[in-house]
């Protein structure tokens, strides 16, 4: 706004003036006041002889009423001390002294040419009416003839006028001289007084009397009635103060003065509201003081007045602090300045024309103020776009247009104007209670909607007040396009008035610029200093958007007051604000380059002038990326910049963070596994690509650092200087490390390890653009644990300078490990369920090897197994080993042993396990050469179920090297136990050939030994026969199988005969095949007499062994098993009858059968048994058909029966019915050798050839 | 107050908002894709520079507790051009540059549209935003699309070459048909 006269556009304050105390010190030369016009020749002078009072009271006291000045108070209904409604003043100090502006000009002088009418002029002189100075009325006045307004009428009222004077008298303390004091003061004031009632002002007129120190109260109030009679005071108007006061009271004494003062002011601009009316009410045209003459100008039209006079109305108003009627007068003159006859009557190149758009910016930025006032905000708004717009129609129309300079500047400071008067207006949403609450931040970018805008009117978007910030910006943009403009104007209008007659063919708006020879001058003349006020103007919209976090936008300003800068060649100045900015621009972590890219080469160009060899490597490191877009014509050469720095002792390096800068050269390193060994070599790829621009120079990285977190060793790759031009786009090299000399290295950049040395290996470091390296690196880990890639630095080196791009915060979204194929290196994804770069390092693996020679699929129940255990050292130093071997399973009934010297394996103290079982045996096996191997036999023994057993070798070494670290190694067998035979068993019935003792022969023999119990009860004869099958997969070799009597259960004897093969025999045995054997039992009750049951227990034994293994070996080695069958107990009945069937074949006579029945009656009763031979189809016979045969107890009968088959090869069945007649019970027959039976009896086989 | 609202009405009737420029902004503020329209075909990076600078309003409106999908109006920078936004749930922003003099009336879009646009409000815009949001929706759902690939990562790895990485003929050019087919008032776009 400071284009514009201040008072013309600034709020209205009452005027009161301090008189009597120290005048203020710029009051002598105040320059809009001395501008005034006939003020220093004709103004009212107001003066008193009393000296200003004086001393430490007066001081405070004046310093107390002009903080109260409201001058820079907020230009809202809160501004004035928080009193809603309350008027702020404008205090103003002046001494004793003051001289007001005259009321009416001064006649003009009479021309010469009107002296022909000298005789009437004395007549006219009379009736001629006189008017105020500045009145278009009168001549002289700078709006006569048909000026609409000057700014010097509210100057006049806001600073010449008094609303009020406030006059300050001392009253004595001196008896002797209070009278004479008094009296002095009593004509001072009366004088005073009507000074300014006879200056025409109607200010109010206060004394304030201040009591020197020792006054006597008790006169006081008789002194001052005495004053106020005399100087004819009213009471209401004069003050006394008392002689010591502090601040605090002075500061409450003003306030209530100022207060009191406030009806008596308002009513004073009413007067003069009043009188404007009156005179706009007249609806005429005021006489002029001489009448224009005619044709040479015109006088100012009715409208004009009016104009005059409502902006009057207006400006009183705002004295009055009554905003909406200052609006509405504003409204209206507003609207009749733009009517047709006004604005549009006047012609563009007449001055008045350019008055008459300050009076209307004036009342448009008045208007603007009002409506801030009572927050009408988007109101504001609109009426600030339709200023803009009923202007620039009017400067189209009228005017100059709006394609130049002046324009443009005036589209800046019209935004300007916003900007400031928003911030006067200190609207709610930008207060600093919304800008400090980080929450409510984002409602202080725009002002709401107001609330008394009507519904269905909708603000649009810019209606709605965005901050100042926004309003500088658009005020920036358009004062560059003002130089712009400017700078396009022909040279031949730049030339200054007065030097060569410009020829005006460019039409410029001068209106508030200055003229073209000095907005653009052609020499080094003083010119406008456009750059200046666009750095203002976009410092202060910087500073707005950074109040609100907005960093974007305030880091696209910053750039624009660089650029602003460089166009100065203010080099430093530029540098100075970009380089704070450019490590943490948010356009670099977003991504956006473009706007990134305007910043960089910016800022280079400034590092570049200002020799800020840093900043240039930085920005050249950046730039280099191909994510920027190439610059035409620039050579991208980082070896180049580094050459082109400027020298500097010492050497300076260049440390940059990968997470801070875009980068033209990319590395990543990947572990190849998840996990590693101790001693053992761990592969790395180092891939090191460039994205640098195509075409630029090759960068020559010298050396590459890459640190580990944990216990792996530093690797560092030195580049060989072997420059190829023509190396493929992807490579991959395999670079062998060695130890770098036992000096230590510079230690690392970030890296935790780096007191550890290095390994190196050097390689071709040279990488064109978009060429893509990867590094086949071995490391050897020498400590378990977790390693992880803690940053890989690559140092270049130029001349001048150092480059260090450090990577340290490695984050991979995905890892590849390059890979050789046929069509070259490919990039394999790895790693996608772990974290490549980490690796868990784990201890040295055993080296010694356990392996089990002979170990089976399957072993066999009852089996001694004998296992073989080898131990390989593969280390490569000896080793002290301990074995320990565990079985686990049912490991109550097994027992695990070795087998070579079992008992030498109890001994040894357990060093594996703390639990001692039995089924665990351990040996000490003392020291083990390198690649030496031990055998260690075990056997399992007792193993008769079948069952799964698992078997745990575990071996605890130590190195003869380092005996502290145990090293174990444990390897799990699984064993599985099956039976290898299953057996069916069948108990036939045998006549015992022996006849039955004899109860009425004496045995001799037992009479003569009777301490040797021998058996004489009855005999039986029974024949076991077993079925043997192989459940084994294997054929093996069955050595003998015996029936051996567990137990027998009565007072029995049993002799059981060997094995009778049955089937043909051969000692091997193959799986699933059956073996048929009989055993012939026989049994005899110890004692005739006995007649209790016996049970016999058996078990069928088989000797048998694996058919590999030697039989000469089998001898020594327990390789022969037994696996036993139990039989099912076998219940000896020896008390019941029973009937034996036997049959011999006829030699000579195919077809006969010898068929006997021997009954046997074992009992103690006589028997009576019926026998019936039923005749059948398939024999013939002889013998009885029917008999009856009685057996006496203990005894037994055959009879025989001769049977003729009529076929020979079948089997025939004779039917013989016995049957007990005494129990009326059928005795089934049983048979015997040679013969079979199903349910109906007996079935004899009659042989073809007899 | 009266004429000086005539006034301003008269000159909107002779113009009808238009898309100036149309920006698609990824989950990390990364630029996805900026469409520009006329009459400011040219202007990429001083729309580069604008939508950025609206970054900076989401980010302390997103300080709030909550933010809606339609961010609305987020800053007008001058009398012509102002930005409106939108978040979709995955992050991703939409934002649109309206010109608010974008084209002047034609007498056959008076007669359709049968009232004269005189006001813009931010409901006019959710057409818009609905079909690029769907647009973009279809887009992912393009089983060679990876919509992680654009994310910047200056960190030790080779940043993407193009900033705006979306080059989906088909997206693109449903983002151009929207932008060149809206028109405050019009129901779906």
């Amino acid at each position: 706004m400071d284009a514009y006269p201040e008072d013309y556009i600034s709020h209205n304050l009452p005027l009161i003036l301090l008189a009597g105390l120290e005048a203020d010190a710029h009051d002598e030369a105040g320059p809009p006041e001395a501008q005034y016009p006939l003020l220093l020749e004709r103004g009212f002078q107001v003066e008193s002889d009393i000296p200003p009072v004086t001393g430490q009271l007066a001081d405070n006291l004046r310093n107390a009423f002009l903080k109260e000045d409201a001058s820079d108070a907020p230009w809202n209904p809160n501004g004035y001390a928080g009193q809603p409604g309350g008027i702020g003043f404008r205090l103003k100090s002046i001494g004793r002294s003051y001289r007001l502006p005259s009321r009416k000009a001064e006649l003009p002088p009479t021309s010469p040419i009107s002296s022909s009418e000298q005789k009437n002029s004395d007549i006219t002189a009379t009736t001629r009416v006189l008017h105020s100075p500045i009145s278009p009325l009168t001549p002289g006045s700078p709006t006569f003839p048909d000026g609409f307004l000057t700014p010097l009428w509210v100057t006049k009222h806001q600073n010449l006028v008094p609303a009020a004077t406030v006059n300050f008298f001392s009253l004595t303390a001196d008896v002797n001289m209070s009278s004479l004091r008094d009296n002095q003061l009593k004509i001072e004031i009366s004088n005073l007084k009507n000074m300014w009632a006879s200056s025409g002002y109607k200010a109010r007129f206060i004394v304030v009397l201040i009591s020197e120190n020792g006054i006597y109260p008790e006169d006081l109030d008789d002194r001052l009635a005495s004053i106020r009679r005399a100087a004819n005071l009213d009471p209401r108007s004069t003050f006394v103060l008392p002689p010591d006061l502090s601040n605090a009271d002075l500061k409450d004494f003003t306030t209530s003065l100022l207060s009191s003062l406030q009806p008596s002011v308002v009513e004073y601009y009413r007067d003069l509201s009043k009188h404007a009316r009156r005179k706009r009410n007249r609806g005429s045209v005021p006489p002029p003081t001489v009448p224009p003459t005619i044709g040479t100008s015109q006088t100012l039209s009715l409208h004009g007045w009016n104009v005059r006079y409502e902006f009057k109305l207006g400006v009183f108003a705002e004295f009055r602090q009554e905003m909406d009627a200052a609006f509405r007068n504003y409204e209206s003159a507003y609207e009749i300045l733009f009517g047709q006859e006004l604005f549009e009557s006047i012609a563009g190149w007449n001055p008045r024309f350019n008055d008459a758009r300050l009076l209307a910016d004036s009342l448009a930025i008045r208007i603007l103020r009002c409506l801030l006032w009572s927050g009408q905000t988007t109101n504001a708004v609109r009426r600030w776009v339709s200023h803009r717009d009923r202007t620039q129609d009017i400067v189209n129309r009228r005017g100059k247009g709006t394609k130049n300079y002046g324009w443009s500047a005036w589209e800046a400071r019209w935004s300007m104007v916003m900007a400031q008067l928003i911030q006067r207006a200190e609207i709610p949403s930008f207060s600093a209670d919304v800008l400090q609450n980080p929450s409510r931040l984002h409602e202080s970018i725009f002002a709401p909607p107001e609330k008394n805008l009507p519904v269905n009117d909708i603000a649009l978007p810019w209606e709605l007040l965005h901050h100042e910030g926004y309003w500088l910006d658009r005020s920036a943009k358009y004062s560059v396009l003002r130089r712009t403009l400017a700078h396009k104007i022909p040279v031949d209008d730049r030339i200054a008035p007065g030097q060569t007659p410009a020829s005006k063919s460019y039409m410029c708006d001068t209106y508030l610029v200055p003229a073209p020879h000095s907005e653009a001058p052609d020499s080094e003349h003083a010119t406008f200093d456009h750059s200046g006020l666009i750095l203002d103007t976009l410092k202060a919209s910087l500073e707005q958007f950074s109040k609100r976090q907005q960093t974007r936008k305030v880091e696209r300003l910053s750039l624009q007051i660089a650029r602003e800068y460089v166009r100065v060649g203010s080099w430093s100045e530029a540098l100075n604000i970009l380089k704070p900015l450019w490590p943490q621009l948010t356009w670099r972590s977003a991504g956006w380059w473009e706007l990134m890219e305007e910043f960089a080469w910016t800022l280079r160009e400034c590092a570049l002038r200002m020799q800020d060899n840093e900043t240039i490597i930085r920005t050249d490191w950046e730039l280099l990326s191909h994510v920027f877009s190439p610059r035409p014509g620039w050579k991208y050469d980082l070896h180049q910049s580094l050459r082109d720095l400027q020298e500097s002792k010492p050497k300076p390096v260049v440390v940059l963070k990968a997470e801070d800068v875009v980068s033209c050269l990319s590395a990543s390193l990947v572990f190849e596994r998840a996990e590693g060994n101790v001693g053992e070599p761990l592969r790395v790829q180092l891939t090191i690509s460039s994205c640098a621009h195509s075409g630029s120079t090759p960068i020559n990285i010298s050396e590459v650092k890459v640190g580990f977190e944990g216990s792996l060793r530093p690797i560092k790759l030195q580049s060989d200087h072997n420059i190829e031009d023509n190396a493929p786009y992807y490579d991959i090299f395999s670079v062998p490390l060695r130890d770098s000399a036992a000096s230590v290295d510079s230690p690392t950049f970030l890296s935790p390890t780096s007191r550890m040395t290095s390994m190196i290996g050097s390689t071709n470091l040279t990488f064109r653009p978009s060429q893509t390296r990867a590094f086949n690196l071995t490391s050897i880990p020498r400590e378990a644990g977790e390693t992880k890639i803690a940053s890989i630095t690559l140092l270049i080196e130029g001349e001048k300078c150092d480059i260090v791009y450090a990577i340290t915060d490695i984050k991979q979204r995905e890892s590849h490990w390059w890979l050789e194929t046929e069509k070259g290196p490919i990039p394999k994804r790895i790693g996608k369920d772990r974290d490549t770069i980490v690796c868990k390092i784990l201890p040295k693996p055993p080296k010694v090897r356990i392996s089990t020679l002979n170990l089976r699929e399957t072993y066999y129940t009852n089996e001694n197994v004998t296992l073989d255990i080898q131990i390989h050292n593969d280390e490569d130093e000896a080793a002290e080993v301990t074995a320990q071997i565990k079985l686990f399973g049912r490991p109550e009934s097994t027992r695990l042993s070795w087998a070579d010297d079992a008992a030498s394996s109890e001994g040894i103290v357990n060093i594996g396990s703390k639990n001692h079982s039995t089924n665990s045996i351990s040996r000490a096996m003392g020291r083990l050469a390198s690649l030496a191997k031990v055998a260690l036999p075990i056997r399992l023994s007792d193993t008769n179920d079948a069952l799964d057993f698992e078997l745990e070798i575990s071996l605890v070494y130590y190195l003869v090297t380092d005996m502290e670290t145990p090293i174990s190694k444990t390897m799990t067998v699984d064993l599985s136990f099956v039976t290898p035979f299953g057996a069916k068993f069948q108990l036939l019935p045998r006549i015992h050939p022996r006849p039955w003792p004899n109860l009425f022969a004496l045995d001799d023999s037992s009479i003569e030994n009777k301490s040797v119990e021998k058996p004489n009860g009855l005999q039986q004869k029974w024949c076991l026969n077993s079925k043997v099958v192989s459940l084994s997969s294997e054929p093996l070799i069955v050595k003998k199988i015996s029936l051996v009597l567990i137990g027998i259960q009565g007072a029995t004897s049993c002799n059981i005969s060997p094995e009778v093969p049955i089937s043909p025999q051969t000692p091997q045995i193959l799986p699933e095949e059956l073996r048929e054997s009989e055993f012939i039992l026989d049994i005899q009750q110890l004692d005739l007499d006995d007649r209790r049951p016996t049970t016999l227990s058996l078990a069928l034994d088989i000797q048998w062994r694996r058919p590999g293994v030697d039989e000469a070996d089998s001898s020594v080695n327990n390789s022969v098993t037994t696996s036993s069958l139990g039989v099912k107990p076998f219940p000896v009945s020896m008390g019941e009858p029973r009937v034996l069937a036997s049959a011999i074949g006829n030699d000579t006579l195919p077809g006969m059968i010898y068929l006997d029945y021997t009954i046997e009656n074992p009992s103690m009763h006589f028997l009576t048994f019926s026998f019936t031979m039923e005749a059948s189809e398939q024999f013939a016979f002889s013998g009885p058909k029917t008999t009856v045969i009685q057996l006496v107890p203990l005894s037994r009968h055959t009879v025989r029966y001769n049977l003729l088959s009529f076929k020979q090869g079948l089997w025939i069945q004779p039917q013989l019915v016995v049957v007990d007649t005494y129990f009326k019970k059928t005795l089934r027959v049983l048979s015997t050798e040679g013969m079979r039976s199903d349910k109906k009896g007996i079935l004899i086989w009659v042989d073809a050839n007899g | 107050m009266k004429s000086f609202r005539k006034i301003r009405h008269k000159k909107l009737f002779a113009m009808v908002p238009t898309i100036a420029c149309i920006g698609i902004i990824g989950r990390s503020d990364d630029p996805l894709h900026i469409s520009l329209f006329p009459p400011y075909m040219e202007s990429r990076l001083e729309f580069s520079f604008l939508l950025n600078s609206c970054l900076d309003i989401l980010e302390t409106r997103q300080k709030q507790t909550s933010v809606d999908q339609d961010l609305g109006l987020l800053h007008a920078v001058d009398e012509r051009l102002s930005v409106y936004g939108w978040l979709t749930n995955t992050g991703i922003k939409l934002l649109i540059v309206v010109d608010l003099a974008g084209k002047p009336t034609t007498a056959e879009l008076e007669k359709r549209r049968g009232h004269a646009v005189s006001t813009l409000k931010d409901s006019d815009l959710k057409p818009a935003f609905r079909a690029l949001q769907n647009a973009y929706i279809q887009l992912l759902q393009n089983p060679f699309y990876s919509p992680d690939a654009h994310i910047p990562n200056i960190k030790a790895t080779t940043p993407k070459h193009s900033p705006c990485s979306l080059s989906n003929r088909k997206f693109l050019t449903e983002v151009n048909r929207i932008g060149d087919s809206w028109m405050p008032g019009i129901a779906i776009v």
